[in-house]
């Protein structure tokens, strides 16, 4: 294998991609905040800062209304809830990423052993699977799904994989592997901003603005 | 012409000898037991065969490490019995009767003798950074290599350029490999490379008259076949999640990874872990140093030796992150500036809408 690639996703590439998904998530960030609010004269009938709390409940816990759309599928949605915390643990937590994330920020903490985190990335690519087959049985979802959707779990799927493969040192030389991951991640990186998985950002400005919004309406 | 083995009984070797110094010899080619006939029948059939050890862009520490080699059997059957015939920093002779020596061996052995290849070859400016009696790196290299059985370069010099190819690389540095192009060139990394792994790459290629089996970066398996960190005696710790945190913290002092103190050890593929050095005593990370990956190429600009190899070159400097939050900030203005425009337009908009109604 040539090994140019290998220097390219982790010097220059990962420099670009990083770059690139801090301007675009800085753009989406600051194009959501600004794009103007209407003044809201109504008096407040409850309070805002409840309606935060409650938003981001209902997010974790399904309202009555909503239950009836998860009836029969528990472990479809579970498989969301559960991939998220298997796939931060991998993320924060495995300890070359440690190192990485205290390199950018300047701090780090602990990391897991790695059969805790080979155990995490495990269950996490099975969840990913899990959600896969969800969006093909369940109706609604299937009709919900779109090529985004699935080219979202794809991209997802990928650092995930060869990431687990770099640690079992599957197959192929461990610089090709590497190279994999690294491409993956970075990928994913620049494709954040691009597409719906900028949730990771908006999902807590959404629910804050909801919850501000229907809070202070007394809905929530 | 006499063969290794006719040479040997001559220095009063007995057949059982014989036969126990090629048993030794196949277990330390890397090879399966099952070889040891065909080792045998090599050094009774073959002729020995001559060495030229050629010195470019070097610091002669590979020709140290050879000549530190631990295997007695290995290092006399190299230098009386395979013959190490020119060797610039090993030889007696020097100036114009070593060079007439060396061509007379390349024409005497036309086809038959090994090149082993130590240093870099600098290409930049014609390759003058480098000469020989009167010749650069590049045409000695390409006359010795013409005639040759096999090309090995010894050292990560030899094999990928090294230290001299590491930034701002003023000669234009490269292996043999990028200059021998019409045979293959088997690789012996290291900084330098370990002296069995020398002495037993060239003894394969001399005795069996074959290259040993080679990795993708031309390295033989036996040897490079698995990475620092997947022989470590230390790899449990990784595993359980403990590190030494500095030099000198418990972790430490415990004998627990060197990961985050700069080990490359999970990306560099060699034999240190299993041979070890001086005699099989002790290896950098037994002896408390993290691996610098010193067999992998580019190894000196690839990472700083103290950075963990999961830090990206150049990532988290103080100007990186300068960059890193301009890119953010960046992309903020250019928000702010299209909402901004977005809402004088919509205003616009309004007042015409107004003004027509």
């Amino acid at each position: 294998m040539n090994l140019d690639w290998y220097y390219m996703a982790r010097g220059p590439l990962f420099k670009f991609a990083v770059l690139f998904f801090l301007f675009g998530m800085g753009y989406r960030l600051f194009m959501l905040l600004f794009l103007g609010w209407k003044k809201d004269y109504a008096p407040a009938r409850g309070s805002a800062i409840v309606g935060i709390v409650k938003a981001f409940w209902h997010h974790a816990w399904p309202p009555e209304g909503l239950r009836e759309v998860y009836k029969g599928r528990l472990l479809a949605v579970l498989s969301g809830d559960i991939f998220h915390l298997a796939a931060f643990t991998v993320i924060l937590f495995q300890p070359a990423h440690v190192k990485i994330w205290g390199k950018i920020l300047g701090f780090e903490w602990g990391s897991l052993p790695m059969p805790i985190v080979d155990i995490a990335a495990g269950i996490a690519l099975i969840s990913l699977i899990v959600m896969a087959i969800d969006h093909l049985a369940s109706p609604v979802r299937h009709l919900t799904s779109t090529t985004m959707s699935w080219l979202n779990l794809f991209f997802v799927f990928l650092p995930l994989l060869t990431g687990w493969m770099t640690y079992h040192h599957l197959w192929l030389p461990y610089q090709t592997l590497l190279t994999f991951h690294m491409l993956a991640v970075e990928w994913i990186l620049i494709w954040m901003p691009l597409s719906k998985m900028s949730h990771f950002l908006y999902f807590f400005v959404s629910n804050v603005i909801h919850g501000v919004k229907f809070g202070k309406m007394g809905t929530l | 012409m006499k063969t290794i083995y006719e040479e040997l009984l001559e220095r009063g070797m007995t057949r059982r000898d014989f036969l126990k110094m090629a048993t030794v010899l196949t277990a330390a080619l890397g090879l399966e037991h099952t070889m040891v006939g065909k080792v045998v029948a090599a050094m009774e059939s073959k002729p020995r065969l001559p060495v030229i050890w050629l010195e470019f862009q070097d610091c002669a520490g590979c020709s140290e490490s050879l000549t530190r080699s631990h295997d007695p059997y290995l290092t006399k059957l190299l230098f009386n019995d395979i013959s190490v015939d020119y060797h610039e920093t090993l030889f007696a002779a020097a100036g114009k009767q070593a060079e007439e020596n060396k061509e007379k061996i390349m024409k005497e052995y036309a086809g038959k003798y090994v090149l082993v290849v130590e240093g870099s070859i600098p290409t930049k400016d014609g390759g003058v950074y480098c000469t020989v009696s009167g010749k650069t790196a590049i045409q000695q290299l390409k006359e010795a290599a013409e005639n040759a059985l096999a090309v090995v370069a010894i050292g990560t010099c030899g094999s990928f350029g090294g230290l001299p190819h590491a930034y701002p690389d003023p000669t234009g540095a490269v292996g043999a490999g990028s200059i021998i192009k019409d045979k293959p060139v088997v690789n012996v990394p290291g900084c330098p490379p370990m002296p069995e792994v020398i002495t037993n790459t060239i003894a394969h290629v001399a005795i069996l008259g074959e290259l040993p089996e080679l990795d993708y970066l031309g390295r033989p398996k036996a040897f490079y076949g698995n990475t620092i960190h997947d022989r470590c005696p230390r790899r449990p710790f990784y595993e359980q999640g403990k590190f030494a945190e500095s030099w000198d913290d418990e972790g430490a002092k415990k004998g627990w990874c060197l990961y985050k103190l700069g080990c490359k050890g999970p990306t560099t593929y060699n034999a240190c872990a299993v041979i070890k050095w001086n005699e099989g005593v002790s290896f950098p990370i037994q002896s408390n140093h993290p691996c610098i990956g010193c067999s992998e190429p580019n190894f000196w600009d690839n990472n700083h030796v103290y950075d963990p190899v999961a830090f990206p070159p150049g990532l988290g400097d103080a100007a990186g992150m300068n960059k890193a939050g301009a890119a953010f900030l960046a992309g903020g203005a250019l928000a702010i500036g299209s909402a901004l425009l977005a809402s004088q337009q919509k205003k616009k908009a309004a007042k015409g809408g107004e003004k027509e109604g």
